[in-house]
């Protein structure tokens, strides 16, 4: 099992520095802000199911560049379709990051369904990823990470992340669509 | 009719390319077959086919965030599905997008199945404070190439409730 920070650590290290970024909601998403990585960053947020296909939405409207989703394994199960549209979509320049531990963490820890019973790499393999592994030995995950982002085309892979309070912190200070502003900007180069 | 249909899809998919809209998602209809064979055959669109009807108001979203204005075409079922994520987007994320929806359950369907879904769409759009238009037949076309602007202009998504006259049997 691996930590949170420790996985996060990773992915901001090896990262293609082009990289784009959508972030999930709840405690993986909060793992890549406390990086506070370089990338150009955009936190989905709710509605929960939604934050993957805005990353191949991205992807598919910025082919040049390397876009990578960070999410949480509750928000992907709620669309595990959305695995079939990656593939059917024929977009090459998309890595998903899964933070799998079996819960809900930040609605208080409640179990997906089937926890336990189900591995999320080998349902992308079957969904027809080329690349699709589960991280789970601290020891050998920077090479996975290191492979993970080296592919050069989709690829998958689902961190099995220990248990660890994530509580939500404060309201932030700008909402969403301040942020998406902000985020488009620095896209378009304004900012 | 087939030809009726083409001719439909013909005028649609020319109001959408004058709109801008260069991503479209998709999830069939009966009704929408030639619409979406003409979006596939367009080269200045991307067809992205969906597994629901939310998954393609979120590649919208995405769409827009890397500088592309995106399109969701689908039944009302799917409209009704994607509420959720409908009123995210339309309210949270502030995002423009531009829904082409298949009505069915009109005076035209013969199938039970379909009938509550008529009854129930604009409902459900205006609860949740969604711009919409009737779309009749080629007459209103001009409508489908001015959707994206409104969108644009609220931030958030426009819904296109395309009749049959519009998508199988209008004279185009």
């Amino acid at each position: 099992m691996l930590r949170r920070a420790l996985v996060g650590g990773l992915l901001k290290k090896h990262l293609h520095e082009d990289a784009l970024v959508i972030g999930g909601l709840g405690s993986a998403g909060r793992t890549w802000r406390e990086q506070n990585a370089p990338h150009p960053t955009y936190f989905a947020s709710d509605p929960m199911g939604a934050g993957l296909m805005m990353a191949l939405g991205l992807a598919l409207a910025q082919p040049e560049r390397p876009v990578f989703y960070i999410g949480g394994d509750g928000d992907l199960v709620m669309n595990l379709g959305c695995l079939l549209t990656v593939v059917g979509s024929g977009a090459t320049n998309l890595k998903i990051a899964i933070f799998d531990n079996g819960r809900y963490e930040t609605g208080g820890g409640q179990s997906l369904a089937g926890s336990g019973s189900y591995s999320l790499a080998g349902i992308a393999a079957q969904a027809g990823f080329p690349h699709a592994v589960a991280v789970s030995d601290p020891d050998k995950a920077e090479d996975d990470v290191i492979s993970f982002f080296a592919q050069p085309g989709l690829a998958f892979a689902a961190f099995a992340i220990a248990v660890e309070a994530s509580p939500y912190g404060p309201p932030p200070r700008w909402s969403q669509a301040e942020d998406r502003a902000v985020f488009m900007r620095r896209l378009a180069g304004e900012i | 009719m087939a030809d009726s249909g083409k001719n439909c899809a013909r005028g649609i998919v020319a109001a959408l390319r004058s709109g801008g809209i260069d991503i479209v998602s998709t999830l069939p209809d009966a009704w929408l077959g030639d619409l979406i064979g003409g979006i596939e055959d367009d080269p200045s669109m991307k067809l992205i086919r969906v597994t629901r009807e939310d998954e393609g108001l979120g590649i919208c979203a995405g769409a827009w965030l890397g500088g592309h204005r995106g399109a969701l075409v689908a039944q009302n079922a799917g409209l009704l599905l994607s509420t959720n994520v409908l009123a995210g987007i339309a309210y949270h994320h502030q995002i423009p997008a531009v829904m082409l929806i298949a009505m069915r359950g009109g005076p035209f369907d013969n199938q039970y199945y379909h009938a509550y879904k008529a009854r129930v769409t604009e409902p459900v759009l205006k609860g949740v404070g969604i711009p919409y238009h009737h779309i009749n037949g080629p007459d209103d076309f001009p409508v489908i190439a001015s959707a994206w602007q409104q969108a644009s202009l609220f931030r958030m998504p426009v819904a296109l409730l395309l009749h049959r006259g519009a998508l199988v049997d209008g004279a185009a």
